[in-house]
């Protein structure tokens, strides 16, 4: 009786365990990514990224 | 066995609380972006480039001027009141305080307070010290710090700094030091304005090599494409001044000015440019590349030049 009760448990323990793994990968699959820091035209000059800029400025023909 | 039991207990609980709490932020977060990817419009990182010249300069035409606004084309407040609402009525202040910044700056920037929306009221700011810059460069240097945005008052910064490109180049030039994000376009623009009326003193300050590569290269673009824009000849005479390692920089400038007014004549010129053929042929390519991206492709193949090609290509195809 002791030994079908713990047999339970550890199935029921490991299928939850499971149930949590499929949880977390889910998040870390899903999860949509974070907003590039100090994003949109509100940015000083200082924090662009230069390669950035430089598309940027390419785009509109101020380089080469 | 009593203590495994607890021991499976507590496991079971906690596998319980985690697969709970993954799967729902899961679940959540799925759906949140998807409703905010459906309620938000896509906007660019970069959602404002420089306002190019003559773009956004509504007449007063455009907005209905009559005989009851002065018969001369002229807006007042009370009239965009009284014949425009929302938007329209915005835009009609907008309009006004332009119209009157450069001789009272002061009640133009009370017109713009009229606006509701906030980004076209500093848009307006902006404007109104663009407007007065050149009769009172005082009220502008006074009234751009005070704006919010980092990206207006940057805007406001640059305005200021075109306007007095050809009254004072030194001040013009300061103005682009506080144009954030615009610095280095409003440097280009500036210095550029300033070549078409005193070359010696643009050449003189891209040839202070001042910052990184792109600020100082850039520099030199200005010239080329300003001048080109009135004569290509002319303009190689110019980037034939620059520093050797940004020439090519000047050349492509020079490429992208001259096919403003004619892409044909601009690519024939090319063909006069020596070592310099292909970097100019590069502007002709770029700068068609919103017109005829086709065309830009085909100009790309005909460079020699495989470094410059192989970007070329890369960029018109992207």
């Amino acid at each position: 009786m002791a030994a079908s009760r713990k047999k339970k448990l550890i199935i029921g323990t490991v299928s939850l365990l499971v149930l949590a793994g499929i949880g977390a990968g889910a998040w870390v699959y899903l999860k949509p990514p974070p907003p590039p820091p100090d994003a949109g035209p509100e940015r000083t000059y200082d924090q662009i990224d230069r390669k950035e800029y430089e598309d940027w400025m390419r785009s509109l023909g101020y380089t080469e | 066995m009593g203590t495994p039991a607890f021991f499976l207990l507590f496991l079971l609980c906690l596998a319980s609380s985690l697969g709970a709490r993954f799967g729902l932020e899961a679940w959540l977060g799925a759906v949140g972006s998807k409703v905010e990817a459906a309620m938000a419009a896509p906007d660019s990182v970069m959602a404002l480039p420089p306002k190019p010249e003559g773009l956004d300069r509504t007449e007063p035409e455009q907005l209905g001027s009559s005989s009851e606004q002065g018969g001369m084309g002229a807006l007042t407040p009370s009239a965009c009141e009284k014949r425009y609402e929302g938007d329209y009525r915005d835009l009609c202040y907008q309009t006004a305080a332009r119209q009157t910044g450069a001789r009272d700056p002061v009640g133009a920037i009370e017109v713009c307070k009229k606006i509701t929306k906030e980004e076209l009221m500093f848009e307006c700011q902006a404007d109104v010290a663009e407007a007065s810059a050149v009769v009172d460069r005082s009220f502008g240097e006074g009234l751009c710090p005070t704006i919010p945005s980092v990206k207006w008052r940057g805007q406001c910064h640059f305005g200021m700094g075109l306007a007095l490109a050809e009254v004072d180049s030194s001040v013009a030039l300061g103005m682009c030091e506080k144009a954030e994000i615009f610095r280095d376009f409003c440097r280009h623009d500036v210095v550029g304005e300033v070549a078409l009326v005193d070359l010696d003193a643009a050449v003189a300050f891209c040839s202070r090599e001042e910052g990184d590569t792109l600020t100082r290269k850039t520099c030199w673009h200005g010239i080329g494409k300003y001048i080109a824009r009135r004569d290509q000849d002319e303009a190689a005479a110019a980037c034939d001044l620059a520093t050797a390692s940004w020439r090519g920089n000047c050349y492509h400038g020079l490429g992208w000015g001259s096919a403003e007014r004619d892409a044909d004549a601009a690519t024939a010129g090319c063909e006069k440019r020596g070592i310099y053929r292909d970097n100019c042929r590069q502007g002709v390519a770029y700068q068609q590349l919103r017109f005829d991206p086709a065309r830009s492709v085909a100009l790309c193949e005909t460079i020699k030049d495989d470094t410059i090609k192989t970007k070329c290509l890369g960029w018109v195809r992207r």
